[in-house]
C-alpha cells in the first residue's frame, strides 16, 4: 500500500529542470532506491519531499496529506525524517546532544529525550562516543550520528542520502546490515546511492532518474536489465550478478 | 583514538558544577559587608556588566544570532521606567516590567522582520544595529526625552517603592539577585527542549529544522527572553546613577560594552559573561589607577589587547580554556 505519493512533482532553477514532472510512490515498510547519474535529480527530490526546496508544480501526498508548502519541521513532526550527504553534525556540542535535539520530536520532557537518545546511541553502537564533541567524529562515525539523530525524530519513512558512500568495504557491509535492521523496525525506507552493488541488494524496488525524469522503475533485476538506464547509467559492461 | 569519557568522571564534573557556585554566592553576599564604597562600586558595574552579558548571551551565545543593537532593549527599559516615573509618579518597580514588556515588544518587532525571511549572521547584526541607531537619533531629538540632556531622576528621599536608597549595598544586592536569576534562567533553558533548540540552531539551521526545531519561534523566544531581562538591566542603571541620556543608555557603544564580556568569558557557557566582566572590570580599575586620569582611554588599549588575544587564540571565550585546565587538574 502506498503511504507517500508524489504527482507530477517539477522543481527548475533557472532554465535547468532539475525534476521534470516526476510520479513515484513509496509503499508501507519497503527500502526504494533512487539512482541516477550526478545531477539527475536525486537530491533535489529529497529537498522538494522534505520541504527544503518548494517545487514548482505537483503534489506529495503523505498518508493522504499534502505536504506542499510545509516548513520542513512540520514534515519532520509528520514522520519524514533524513539524513544528509554531506553530513550536518552540531560540531560544537557531544554525540549525545546532538541526538537529544532530535528526541525533543516526539517529547518536550528532558528526560524522556535523553533516555531516548542514549537509546538510539546504543542502537548505533555510539554509546563509547557520547560525550565526544560531535567534530571530533571519523566520517563513517558522522554517519551513523545522522542516523541516530534522524532515528530520534521517531520516522515513519526514513530518507537516505547516499549512506554508504564514502565508506570502506567492511563499513559499506556494516552499514548495510544497519539499514536493513531500520526497516525491519518497520520503518521505509527511501536511499539515494551510487554503490550499485549496495543498492541492488538491499532495495525491493528501484526508481532510475536522468535528467530530472524517471527513465525505470522495478525490481532491481528489472531495472539492470532495462536498456535505457544501462544507457545513460550503468554502462554497457555493467552486469548485474 | 578517541576516548570515552567514564561515568565516574562525569559524575565528578557535575559535582563540582555544583559547589562552585554555592561558594560563589556565598562570597558575593558577604563582600559588600567587607569592601568600602569605591571598591563595592567596582562590583556593582562588574556584576551589571555580567548581568547584561548573560542577557545577550541568550540569544548571541546560545543560539547564534548576532544583535549589534542590545542598546535598543536597554534603553528602552531606562527610558521608559524614568518616564513613567518622572511624569506619572509610577513605582519604578513597575516601570521595569512596563519596560521590559516594551523592550521584549521592540525584540520580537525586530526579530519577526529578520527572522521571517531567514535573516542571519552579518545581515541579522546590521537589522539591529540600525534600528539602534534610529532610536538614539530619536532620544536625541525628542522633548519628551530631554534630548542630549538627558532626563534626571530627582531625589525623593529613601524608599524602597522609589527603588532609591543611600546605602550602595542595597544596589548590590538588587543587582546580585537579578544576576542569580539570569544564571538560574539561563541553566533552566540549558537543560530544556528549549536550550537544546537554541544550540541547535546556533550549530546548524538546516540540520535542525530536518530534525523539528521550528527555526523562526525559537528565535524569536530567545530573543524574547533576551531583549526582556536586557530591559529590566536598563531600569537598575537608570535608578544607580538617577540620570540617563542617549549617551549612555542607547547606540553602538553600549551594544558593544554589552558584547564585550560575553565574548571574551565565553558567550555559550554560564559563568562566562562573569568572567569577562571581572576581568574587564578589573583591568580597567588597574589602569585608571596607575595613570589616574592623565591618560584618557588607555584602558580601552588593554580591552582591545584582550579582544584580540581572546579571538584570535580562545574564540570559545577563556571559561572554555578555564574549563579544561581544570579537567586536566582534576584528572592528574
Amino acid at each position: 500500500m502506498p503511504v507517500l505519493e508524489v504527482n507530477h512533482l517539477s522543481k527548475s532553477f533557472g532554465g535547468l529542470k532539475a525534476v521534470n514532472n516526476l510520479d513515484f510512490y513509496v509503499n508501507e515498510g519497503e527500502i526504494l532506491g533512487l539512482v541516477g547519474p550526478n545531477g539527475s535529480g536525486k537530491t533535489t527530490t529529497f529537498n522538494l519531499i522534505l520541504g527544503t526546496q518548494k517545487p514548482d508544480s505537483g503534489s506529495i501526498f503523505f498518508k493522504g496529506k499534502n505536504q506542499v508548502g510545509l516548513r520542513p519541521y512540520e514534515i519532520c513532526r509528520h514522520g519524514l525524517a533524513r539524513t544528509f550527504q554531506l553530513t550536518k553534525p552540531f560540531s560544537g556540542i557531544t554525540v549525545f546532544e546532538n541526538v537529544k535535539v532530535a528526541a525533543f520530536n516526539i517529547t518536550k520532557n528532558t528526560v524522556e529525550a535523553s533516555k531516548r537518545a542514549l537509546e538510539m546511541l546504543e542502537f548505533l553502537r555510539l554509546s563509547e562516543l557520547r560525550n565526544q564533541l560531535a567534530k571530533k567524529l571519523t566520517i563513517p562515525q558522522r554517519k551513523y550520528l545522522e542516523l541516530a539523530r534522524a532515528l530520534a525524530t521517531k520516522p515513519e519513512i526514513l530518507f537516505l542520502d547516499e549512506p554508504i558512500g564514502g565508506l570502506n568495504e567492511a563499513e559499506t557491509d556494516e552499514m548495510m546490515e544497519l539499514v536493513r535492521l531500520i526497516n525491519n523496525q518497520g520503518i521505509t525506507i527511501v536511499a539515494i546511492e551510487h554503490v550499485m552493488r549496495a543498492i541492488m541488494s538491499l532495495s525491493s524496488r528501484i526508481i532510475v532518474l536522468n535528467y530530472g525524469e524517471k527513465i525505470a522503475e522495478g525490481t532491481p533485476i528489472e531495472v539492470s536489465r532495462d536498456e535505457r538506464v544501462i544507457n545513460s547509467y550503468l554502462g554497457e559492461e555493467y552486469t548485474f550478478a | 583514538m578517541v576516548k570515552a569519557v567514564s561515568d565516574k568522571d562525569y559524575l565528578d564534573m557535575k559535582r563540582s558544577r555544583f559547589y562552585i557556585p554555592a561558594v560563589l554566592l556565598l562570597v558575593f553576599l558577604i563582600i559588600p559587608n567587607v569592601v568600602d564604597s569605591h571598591l563595592l562600586h567596582i562590583l556593582i558595574i562588574i556584576l551589571f556588566y555580567a548581568y547584561l552579558g548573560n542577557c545577550w548571551a541568550i540569544l548571541g551565545g546560545y543560539t547564534g544570532q548576532l544583535s549589534l543593537g542590545h542598546s535598543t532593549f536597554f534603553g528602552i527599559g531606562a527610558y521608559t521606567s524614568t518616564l513613567l516615573f518622572t511624569k506619572f509618579g509610577l513605582s519604578p518597580w513597575l516601570g521595569t516590567l512596563c519596560g521590559a514588556f516594551l523592550g521584549m515588544a521592540a525584540g520580537l518587532f525586530i526579530g519577526y522582520l529578520a527572522f521571517r525571511y531567514g535573516l542571519k549572521g552579518v545581515y541579522f547584526a546590521i537589522v539591529t544595529l540600525a534600528f539602534s541607531v534610529v532610536l538614539k537619533e530619536i532620544a536625541l531629538n525628542w522633548k519628551m526625552t530631554g534630548g542630549a540632556m538627558g532626563l534626571l531622576i530627582p531625589l525623593q528621599g529613601i524608599s524602597f517603592t522609589l527603588f532609591q536608597f543611600e546605602d550602595k549595598r542595597v544596589y548590590y544586592y538588587i543587582i546580585l539577585f537579578l544576576f542569580m536569576l539570569i544564571l538560574f534562567l539561563v541553566r533552566s533553558i540549558e537543560k530544556s527542549c528549549t536550550g537544546s533548540y537554541f544550540v541547535a540552531i546556533r550549530e546548524d539551521e538546516e540540520a535542525a529544522e530536518s530534525l523539528g526545531v521550528p527555526l523562526t519561534k525559537y528565535k524569536l523566544i530567545a530573543l524574547a527572553i533576551s531583549s526582556f531581562m536586557t530591559a529590566i538591566g536598563g531600569t537598575f542603571y537608570a535608578q544607580y546613577f538617577l540620570f540617563i541620556d542617549p549617551d549612555s543608555t542607547l547606540g553602538i557603544s553600549l551594544s558593544i560594552d554589552i558584547i564585550l564580556r560575553p565574548i571574551i568569558g565565553g558567550a555559550g557557557s554560564l559563568f562566562g559573561p562573569l568572567l569577562g566582566s571581572f576581568i574587564m572590570g578589573s583591568f580597567s580599575e588597574i589602569t585608571r589607577g596607575l595613570f589616574g586620569g592623565a591618560h584618557q582611554g588607555l584602558h580601552l588599549i588593554f580591552y582591545s589587547l584582550i579582544l584580540i588575544v581572546v579571538v584570535l587564540f580562545l574564540p570559545q571565550g577563556i571559561m572554555e580554556f578555564v574549563q579544561r585546565v581544570l579537567e586536566k587538574v582534576s584528572k592528574g
